[in-house]
């Protein structure tokens, strides 16, 4: 019997960390300014765009989208875009305002999940956001993010789309190998966020309610349904410091 | 982590699913991140 306990790392002490986003305000780089919420979709945007435009990434690396409060540089950073790049679905919900204003503006903004085919969320209506866990759903946006681009900034990307799409492609058909290899997949996940992972590659994914605490309680423990999982399945949960929160989409 | 891990009797790892996390490709996080998945369970 084999089994695996997953938890998904949700914040790093940020504070202690650089950020890697770049204040667009502060910088003399002449080229156009695109701001991208978050630091997956920025690495696949920059890798788009190339040296056409700046790529500035507005929630650090280490601090999870679902938490991120922005800063007045970030608003900033965002109001002055020549185009913002999110991923939509309410993933970066303490941006919303700030997204908002900037469409009120006149900021163009292009939104990953209205280009992509989206899934529900296991046993409910509402839409899963975490549409980057899958590079096939990722590779359906990339053509409509280069033309929007393209017209924004007055560049053609049209190769370098291509290309995108080409490693995209590529890295879905590695990660099918190896799990094709792999035989039987579950996934039992407290956070529900690798159901596009899940159903792109044969997996089966299903949600249980625990939540890994620091330091962890030992009657949660004693009722997790983990306990009663079949072999040869992955378990996930959200490593959190607050006990209290329920499982998050 | 690793005490849920010694309470439950199976091995535990950690997964970064919403951030790079140090890498700075999109290929390199889903990488390290179906990697580590294949490796919990092979």
């Amino acid at each position: 019997m084999k089994r695996l306990l997953v938890v998904i790392a949700a914040t790093l002490l940020v504070a202690s960390c650089s950020s890697t986003s770049q204040d667009s305000s502060a910088t003399t780089d002449p080229r156009p300014s695109i701001v991208v919420t978050y630091s997956v979709l920025g690495a696949l945007v920059d890798e788009l765009v190339g040296d056409a435009a700046l790529v500035t990434v507005v929630i650090p690396d280490g601090q999870d989208p679902h938490d991120f409060e922005p800063s007045a540089k970030d608003i900033e950073a965002i109001n002055e875009a020549d185009l913002v790049v999110s991923n939509g679905l309410g993933f970066e919900e303490g941006l919303t305002n700030a997204l908002e204003s900037a469409a009120k503006r006149g900021v163009p903004h292009f939104v990953v999940t209205d280009h992509v085919a989206t899934r529900t969320h296991e046993g409910s209506t509402a839409i899963d956001p975490h549409v980057w866990l899958s590079p096939f759903t990722m590779s359906e946006m990339i053509n409509d993010l280069a033309t929007v681009i393209g017209e924004t900034l007055d560049v053609n990307l049209d190769a370098a789309a291509d290309s995108v799409v080409e490693e995209l492609t590529a890295l879905d058909e590695r990660i099918s190998s190896q799990l094709d290899e792999l035989g039987d997949c579950t996934l039992v996940t407290g956070h529900d966020e690798l159901g596009y992972f899940a159903d792109r590659y044969g997996c089966t994914s299903s949600v249980r309610s625990f939540q890994v605490s620091r330091p962890l309680r030992r009657p949660a423990l004693a009722n997790s349904p983990t306990s009663r999982r079949s072999s040869q399945n992955i378990t996930s949960g959200r490593s959190s410091p607050d006990s209290a929160l329920p499982p998050m989409w | 982590m690793n005490r849920l891990s010694e309470e439950l009797g199976i091995p535990a790892i950690e997964l970064s699913t919403h951030f790079l996390n140090g890498v700075s490709t999109y290929d390199a996080f889903m990488m390290r991140l179906v990697d580590q998945i294949v490796g919990g369970l092979s």
